[in-house]
């Protein structure tokens, strides 16, 4: 039928680029012919669906590959001395390079040696340097040097610890905006600038282990009745929420175990692991500096029970936020300042226990940035960081998922850096709480909901089954939502069984 | 997501000294429109991602060869779009995970393979859509995203560039190495082919 039309003024009708003359004409025309009004209606209803396509976040590890390529192909040309692209200001630029490093290696042989037979000529020598470094200590700005044991396995975890120049002042205490280049300061101080005796990088195998403990669950919650159509208004939000987090968390071979006891927070804990923390934490220095909503504060020292759990909340943006505590220190902990109807936002617990004492690190992120920092992360090809929730809020809206693998098995899984699994209790059940708070342009939808969620449900359980410590593929599913009451709704059983 | 000129043009010349950051940084830049593209011509994610990964390392090994007369972003999708139709071309589609159910295993029923399908169907489009969109709005671009899995590769290449990426005409043609006149023509008949699709299906 189109092969009785003018194709061109068609097209220019369709992409909206026919003068307005044209356009009044073919509309006439259009008028006058049905067959060809349905032709352009439909063609017209086409291009608007398909130009509503949404953009779909690609996988974490994407990027990590391709940076993993551009090493290898940078270090193949090291290696086979090719020259590479931009040749002469390159090949210069190595050169001065290496002049300036033998100039000083040679200076500092030099003072070196100047050093040495001015130390063995003076008597003195020995007091005057204890007094020196003292002198030198409060040139720098009261900085103290801390002294950490080296420990067992260094390759398990880096523990960052800074110290702050002004302990009387501290960072945690300044405004937000000012918070910016004081934060800015501080990553710089301590992770980027070089060490110059503000910092001290110790490693500790023993925080990752006891960070693990937090995602034991104890007992799963009970299920009274729900109100329907609430359910249905937020179910389909709720999976859809689920749904990103398993994408978000599979490819980062991260674990979607979360806290459940108790189930009173908001707090997602971004883990970072050994040697990455320093590259994470330029990372998320620079994320602050764009992000109006993120600032980074210093935590001062702080001692936690053994047992103990601890909290911290802040009323508003403007006040100062008191800072978190983290027992570990090898980890950052990211709190969400989660709205509520009354204007003032209240920010997440962070949940350890330990006995460590040092510094930790807070990134104070609203709800809806979380996502923007996860994005953010992986598009400076950080994949060291895994976020995961710890928590949820009590009178808001969450979801638990109880997932039991019938079969026993705790067979890691390639590629899982947290064998998560180990730390199950007999019953092997973990509670999978989450927040969609985070997701602020989802809204409700009043979908008629139960089989898609259910068929969701099952989708998402499919894609975490990998993670899964299975053989049979046969999982028990528990699927339950809980109200803004913090009444847990129907707790529906399903087995779900796939190749 | 837009880089400055300046900035970009910084990065590429970073790029072009060896510096792997600078070239880390564009590719992080773009990874996102990349992927996408390539998505909406290899419709299934892990086949998105193979694709991806293989354009990015093509723009590693070649973005010496970057001359700068057209635009990064436009060089890079075209990089992307070549692969794309040459793995839809090999046949490297994932056919028995098809999202859609329309591929070669939609004939079989019933156990295990009938519920992978049927989960798997379910993934990419209810996930995606937004939650404002109707269910009849939804199952109408489902059903959108099938035909056009169907129709000529070259007219998907040029309906997934000019209404999904949304580029213009110049840059539909830069990327796809034709004429701006030629992109037009083959425009229009995608969409005839594709609303041919449509009415077969519904």
């Amino acid at each position: 039928m189109a092969g009785r039309y003018d194709q061109q003024t068609l097209l220019g009708y369709l992409e909206c680029d026919l003068s307005i003359d044209a356009r009044r004409r073919f509309e006439e025309q259009l008028r006058l012919d049905g067959p060809l009004r349905k032709l352009v209606n439909q063609m017209v209803q086409d291009r608007q669906q398909l130009r509503q396509t949404p953009q779909v976040q690609p996988p974490l590890d994407l990027l990590c590959e391709a940076q993993e390529q551009i090493n290898q192909r940078l270090e193949r040309q090291l290696l086979l001395s090719e020259t590479p692209p931009g040749t002469g200001l390159h090949r210069h630029q190595g050169v001065y390079k290496r002049l300036w490093v033998c100039s000083g290696i040679a200076a500092i042989v030099i003072i070196s040696v100047s050093a040495y037979f001015l130390v063995g000529l003076n008597p003195f020598a020995s007091s005057i340097t204890a007094d020196d470094d003292s002198l030198l200590v409060s040139r720098r700005g009261q900085v103290e040097l801390p002294v950490y044991p080296l420990p067992d396995d260094p390759m398990v975890g880096v523990v960052a610890s800074r110290i702050d120049q002004e302990k009387s002042k501290p960072l945690a205490s300044a405004d937000s905006r000012g918070m910016q280049p004081a934060m800015g300061e501080v990553l710089g101080d301590m992770q980027l600038d070089g060490v110059e005796g503000t910092a001290s990088i110790r490693m500790d195998s023993k925080v990752k282990k006891e960070s693990q403990e937090d995602v034991v669950p104890e007992d799963p919650i009970g299920s009274p009745g729900i109100d329907a159509e609430y359910l249905a208004a937020i179910s389909s939000l709720v999976t859809r929420s689920f749904l990103e987090l398993v994408e978000i968390e599979s490819h980062a071979t991260s674990v979607l175990a979360m806290h459940a006891n108790p189930p009173e927070t908001v707090a997602w804990q971004l883990v970072l692991t050994g040697a990455s923390t320093k590259k994470c934490l330029a990372t998320l220095r620079e994320f602050a500096n764009h992000s109006k909503q993120a600032r980074l504060s210093v935590v001062e020292q702080f001692s936690v029970e053994a047992s103990g759990a601890s909290c911290r909340v802040v009323d508003d943006e403007d006040e100062p936020p008191i800072p978190e505590v983290s027992v570990a220190t090898d980890s950052l902990t990211v709190v969400t300042e989660k709205p509520r109807p009354g204007g003032s936002q209240v920010a997440g617990y962070q949940l350890s226990a330990g006995n460590h004492e040092s510094r930790g690190y807070v990134l104070h992120v609203r709800g809806d940035q979380i996502q923007f920092m996860l994005e953010f992360l992986n598009a400076h090809g950080d994949q060291s960081a895994s976020l995961r929730p710890i928590g949820h809020v009590p009178q808001s809206d969450s979801v638990q998922l109880f997932l039991s693998p019938a079969n026993q098995s705790k067979r890691p899984v390639d590629g899982m850096s947290q064998p998560w699994y180990e730390k199950l209790p007999a019953g092997n059940q973990v509670d999978i709480v989450f927040d969609w708070s985070f997701l602020a342009d989802w809204q409700p939808s009043r979908d008629p909901v139960w089989g898609l969620f259910d068929m969701e449900v099952e989708a998402a359980l499919h894609v975490i089954i990998n993670e899964l410590p299975v053989e049979k593929n046969r999982v028990n599913v528990d699927v339950m939502v809980i109200q803004e009451s913090g009444v847990e709704g129907k707790r529906e059983h399903q087995e779900l069984v796939v190749e | 997501m837009v880089m400055e000129p300046s900035t970009e043009q910084h990065l590429i010349e970073a790029v072009k000294t060896g510096d792997r950051g600078a070239l880390g940084r564009l590719l992080s830049e773009y990874q996102y429109r990349i992927y996408n593209v390539v998505l909406r011509m290899v419709r299934h994610r892990d086949d998105a991602s193979d694709v991806t990964q293989d354009v990015m390392l093509k723009i590693v090994e070649h973005i010496d060869d970057f001359q700068g007369r057209s635009h990064i972003m436009t060089w890079m999708i075209r990089i992307a779009m070549n692969l794309a139709i040459s793995h839809l071309r090999q046949g490297r589609v994932r056919a028995a995970l098809s999202l859609d159910g329309a591929g070669p295993d939609q004939g079989s029923s019933g156990g295990d393979a009938g519920l992978y399908r049927s989960l798997a169907s379910h993934i990419p489009d209810h996930r995606e859509l937004r939650p404002d969109l109707g269910v009849e709005q939804k199952e109408s671009i489902v059903l959108l995203h099938r035909a056009l899995a169907k129709i000529d590769i070259d007219f998907k290449a040029v309906l997934v560039l000019r209404d999904i990426d949304q580029m213009d005409y110049q840059q539909v043609a830069e990327v796809l190495d034709v004429p701006v006149g030629t992109v037009k023509s083959r425009l229009f008949r995608a969409r005839l082919a594709l609303r041919q699709q449509m009415n077969r299906l519904t």
